[in-house]
């Protein structure tokens, strides 16, 4: 920033630019997410509690945690912006910036690691035309919009490594074929790697598999 | 609250002796043993021991622990010298190191920076770190007056905990997580909060630097000056860095008993006005129109014919930020010399004087009693009553605006200790989210709010109010606990106060009331006699006029000449505008001013004024601490002492004073203020001494001398009708009346001199603005930005909408201090029209 650049900011700086805790005639805030705001303030004792269940509501209504968005979140709750933006840039979760319109975010952590995280991230990012650095250090949109890809740390999976959580449901384990089907599947919104969700496996609630030979053997031996 | 026993432990083999419960760090410090720091700041509250650098070794602990967060306990033993120690804070230094950039040599913290103290006390000395360092743009404006320079943090936390917990306005953030944490605001705003300076002086690195001090000074190049700030009551104590005899920058000077340390940003940048080149430094009179320069002699010569003739025809206003010996020698001068009564210093008048919206003056008698019973040393509260108070009440007055120091000293109370805060207000006030209870009462009937607030404390011969605000006053006194309440109030119209005052015995230690005075030196001005109702010492005098009567009287042609010392009465008296064309029908009007102001257009001679930075003299704290100012600049061009003038001014007018010199000055008047008796700069110090502490505090005069009176206060001299509301009075709800509100006015910190003569701190300037509840705009078709007329009995003043929703429906709130007639229009029913779009 050069000095004269520096000086015309500080000369554009007005009192009124501070934000302290806005009131809720200076934001317009949908019903609906006043609503979920609310009713997570309702559940605790102390406001700031609701704080990340509201982020979430701000995420959740307008794809990421808005300025704006947390603007109203703040007016409804009493605190300033400035607390929730703590939160929001402090937490993985929570989207700060733009993002696509499906989130995968892929385990770079040791297990999925050792079982080719690298590998997977690289798939999908060459499937989505995401530059895979990028996506591995803070995360990044495909062009077109409908893909955001980030190397995360570990979602607690590692039986599926490698891993990744497309759209908050968790699936794995999965190879570079796999991420090449799921960008396409994402682009065409059709239903994402079929079977390969822990939804749907059967300690998730997903169909019994069939009995293993060995344990029948177990079994008859004992009778 | 007793002092906790003392306790022996063992440090480095030597008995140290400290208090039980203090911080390892600090019980070191008894024993001479110094235990580096970072984050450990005992003014920012509990310790975090977030930095790990104060690390020592304790007996019978396995761990290392830190000495910022271990409370001392009998028969502790302690080391801070084992090798173990000592790699331990090394290895911390060295992580410290990993992301600071090491510029010294360019930065402004050089030579007085902790990090270079303790890397050079305690640091490795050498780095073996290779990698790269955090980057970021630098320097970059966090506000108008600070600049952060990311690169420099050491993410110590201070500054945030400032914000968070001191200040408590949370703007003021860490942002991201890890090594890529980050001090920051809400999506890159500016951080603008009346108390933000305080970073610059806790940042321990060079990360936040004064815009106004950057590359002006090296620790080497300057002298610290210690004295008082005078630009608001709260009478801070500061030290000016002096570099060849110009101020370049103010810290604080820490006083627990008085600003804990803090200073607002009015009080760290308004030393600009004291530099400003726009200055008056000579004496000026006018001839064919024109003021011209002129000698002393020749000045004060004016003056005193000027003053001679007019004789006792003399008004004479002093200015808040005057000191105790500038309006003890004019009032002299005015009462002695000139035999006039007419001396004021309270803009819009001081407890027991009416406003306007209740009419008239009461009896000179009950003025001063109220004075001498509401000011008495044994219902006084000092600032410290307020770390102790159970209870504290804020009463008319919001103290960001009116004394900054105690907001912050309030939300201590109530953060750290849990106190119960409740406030009754006409407009809302800063301190409401962390209160109790709230009230707000219609503008101008504070008074029949106190006497209601009386009533239900059980204060006898008041009676209780109906409806709504006889419920807001029960809420009140429910949250106030007697023998362990501190009233902190402002208001001309707090009668009922005496009666809340026995209610609540507030005569107990540890209890009493806090009057914020509206001038800086308020308190003193009033103690040494610039009132037209009393005179040194609250004594008995022949009543004069107060500011509006002089006002009048001065239109009217039956005062002559007008003595204006460090008063712009047409910017911050009542009136306003008004005074102009009283004083341009005076004969003589002589003003002591630092600059050309709207009063100084209409004087015929004037005075330079010294700025507080060259004052020598006294000024008295609202609890009755008397501090000294003390030069810390010479005085620039010819300005001269004041005292000194004003006694050249007596001696050529006949009155003899004798002062010779500023302790001279006090010594006349411990001579005649009698429970000031014997008070002399020595004894005053540093710290300064509160009188009700000094035996002579037992001269404060008997309320049965003031005058015969009832055994409720108050009552018995008012006219029926006045402590409370009549009866049907919604206490000043106007919804159904059409367009039509009860106005407010309050004096807004920024509405002051000092801003517009401080580039610093101009583009803080407010304009005027009407604050309305939001009801009340959309029923007046009003949006935020609009700009309308508000009027009423021929008034008038433009003004913008800025929509308040805790502001109460019916009430309206305006600026006083910008110069123009707001102040006339408290308590006012007016009318609203618009005047123009949002911009």
């Amino acid at each position: 920033m050069s000095a004269e650049e520096r000086r015309r900011l500080i000369e554009a700086m007005r009192p009124e630019d501070a934000e302290p805790v806005p009131q809720l005639h200076q934001v317009d805030v949908p019903d609906e997410l006043r609503e979920r705001i609310e009713a997570a303030m309702a559940k605790y004792p102390q406001v700031r509690s609701a704080a990340l269940p509201a982020l979430w509501a701000v995420q959740r209504h307008y794809g990421w945690c808005t300025p704006e968005g947390m603007r109203e979140a703040a007016a409804v709750m009493g605190v300033t912006p400035a607390y929730l933006e703590s939160l929001a840039t402090f937490y993985d979760l929570f989207r700060t910036s733009p993002v696509a319109r499906h989130q995968v975010l892929v385990c770079h952590n040791i297990s999925c690691w050792l079982r080719g995280a690298d590998d997977l991230i690289g798939a999908l990012c060459e499937a989505a035309g995401i530059d895979a650095h990028e996506a591995d250090h803070g995360g990044a949109n495909s062009p077109d919009g409908e893909v955001f890809v980030k190397g995360f740390e570990c979602m607690g999976a590692c039986d599926l490594a490698p891993m990744a959580s497309i759209d908050e449901r968790y699936y794995g384990p999965l190879d570079t074929d796999d991420a090449r089907a799921a960008v396409e599947q994402l682009r065409a919104g059709s239903e994402v790697l079929p079977g390969k969700a822990l939804a749907e496996r059967p300690a998730a609630g997903g169909p019994e598999p069939d009995p293993d030979p060995r344990v029948k053997e177990v079994e008859s031996g004992d009778a | 609250m007793p002092d906790p026993p003392r306790i022996t432990l063992l440090v480095d083999g030597v008995e140290v002796e400290a208090p039980h419960g203090a911080m390892l760090v600090d019980a070191a410090k008894h024993g001479d043993v110094e235990i580096p720091v970072f984050c450990y700041e005992p003014k920012l509250g509990h310790p975090v021991g977030a930095c790990r650098m104060c690390v020592v070794e304790i007996e019978g602990i396995p761990k290392l622990q830190t000495a910022c967060s271990t409370p001392v306990r009998d028969g502790m033993v302690v080391y801070t010298q084992t090798e173990r120690v000592k790699e331990a804070q090394s290895a911390v230094v060295e992580f410290l190191l990993v992301n600071h950039p090491l510029d010294c040599p360019v930065c402004d913290k050089g030579g007085e920076c902790p990090l270079q103290d303790v890397a050079m006390g305690w640091g490795p000395g050498r780095s073996r770190s290779v990698d790269p360092k955090r980057h970021f743009q630098k320097p970059i404006p966090l506000s108008p007056l600070i600049k952060i320079d990311r690169e420099r943090c050491i993410l110590c936390y201070r500054c945030v905990r400032f914000s968070q917990e001191v200040a408590e306005d949370e703007q003021l953030q860490l942002l991201e997580r890890g090594s890529s944490t980050f001090v920051g605001t809400f999506d890159n705003r500016p951080y603008i909060a009346p108390f933000h300076g305080n970073i610059i002086e806790l940042c321990p690195v060079g990360a936040l630097t004064s815009d106004a001090y950057r590359f002006r000074a090296r620790p080497w190049d300057i002298e610290d000056a210690g004295t008082v700030c005078t630009l608001c009551p709260s009478q801070c104590n500061i030290k000016l860095t002096v570099r060849d005899e110009r101020i370049e920058r103010v810290l604080a000077r820490d006083n627990v008993d008085v600003d804990d340390g803090w200073l607002c940003d009015k009080g760290r940048f308004g030393y600009q006005m004291a530099e400003s080149g726009q200055r008056i430094t000579e004496p000026l009179i006018r001839a064919g129109g024109e003021l011209r320069p002129a000698g002393w002699a020749e000045a004060l010569e004016a003056a005193a014919a000027g003053l001679r003739e007019a004789g006792e025809r003399t008004a004479a206003i002093v200015g808040g930020s005057s000191s105790n010996e500038d309006g003890y020698l004019a009032q002299r001068i005015v009462r002695k010399a000139l035999g006039s009564p007419h001396v004021e210093s309270r803009p819009s008048g001081g407890p027991g004087v009416e406003s306007r919206r209740t009419g008239g003056r009461g009896p000179a008698g009950f003025l001063r009693q109220g004075l001498v019973e509401l000011s008495a040393p044994r219902l006084a509260a000092s600032v410290s009553d307020l770390d102790r108070a159970e209870s504290i009440l804020v009463l008319g007055t919001d103290p960001l605006h009116s004394m900054p120091i105690l907001d912050l000293r309030i939300r201590k109370a109530v953060r750290l200790r849990g106190a119960r805060l409740a406030v009754a207000t006409d407009r809302p006030s800063v301190l409401d989210g962390g209160a109790e209870e709230t009230a707000r009462y219609a503008p101008g009937f504070v008074g029949g709010f106190v006497s209601a607030l009386a009533a239900e404390l059980g204060a006898a011969g008041y009676e209780r109010a109906r409806g709504e605000l006889g419920a807001d006053a029960e809420r009140i006194a429910g949250a106030l606990k007697p023998g362990s309440t501190v009233i902190v109030w402002a208001g001309p119209d707090a009668r009922g106060l005496v009666g809340c005052a026995r209610a609540l015995r507030l005569e107990e230690d540890g209890a009493g009331l806090i009057e914020v005075p509206e001038g800086a030196n308020g308190r003193g001005l009033r103690e040494v006699g610039c009132l037209p109702v009393a005179g040194p010492g609250l004594s008995d005098v022949e009543q004069g006029l107060d500011a509006s009567g002089i006002r009048d009287a001065l239109e009217a042609g039956s005062l002559e000449a007008a003595l204006l010392v460090n008063a712009d009465p047409i910017r911050d008296f009542a009136g306003g505008p008004a005074w102009g064309e009283a004083l341009g029908k005076a004969k003589l009007v002589l003003a002591v001013s630092m600059f050309e102001d709207a009063s100084t257009r209409q004087a015929d001679v004037v005075f330079p004024a010294e700025s507080y930075a060259e004052k020598e003299g006294t000024v008295t704290h609202p609890d009755g601490r008397l501090q000294r100012l003390r030069p810390g600049t010479p005085h620039p061009g010819g300005v001269r002492p004041m005292w000194e003038v004003l006694a050249e001014l007596g001696a050529l007018l006949g009155e003899e004073t004798g002062v010779e010199s500023a302790p001279d000055a006090l010594a006349a008047i411990a001579s005649e203020v009698p429970f000031y008796a014997g008070i002399s700069h020595e004894e005053i110090g540093g710290t300064g001494i509160r009188w009700q502490e000094r035996a002579a505090a037992r001269y404060w005069p008997r309320v049965d001398d003031v005058g015969a009176r009832d055994e409720v206060p108050g009552r018995e001299v008012e006219p029926a009708g006045r402590t409370a509301p009549e009866p049907g009075d919604t206490g000043g709800r106007a919804e159904d009346v059409d367009g039509v509100i009860r106005v407010g006015t309050y004096r807004d910190l920024w509405a002051a001199e000092v801003t517009d003569r401080s580039p610093a701190l101009r583009f803080l300037a407010p304009r005027q603005a009407l604050e309305l509840a939001p009801r009340d705009a959309a029923r007046l078709g009003l949006g935020s930005g609009h700009e309308v007329e508000v009027r009423s009995n021929g008034t008038s003043v433009r003004a913008r909408v800025s929509i308040h929703e805790r502001v109460k429906p019916g009430s309206g709130f305006l600026i006083e201090g910008l110069g123009d007639r707001a102040a006339s229009l408290r308590g006012e029913l007016v009318e609203i029209s618009k005047a123009g779009e949002p911009e």
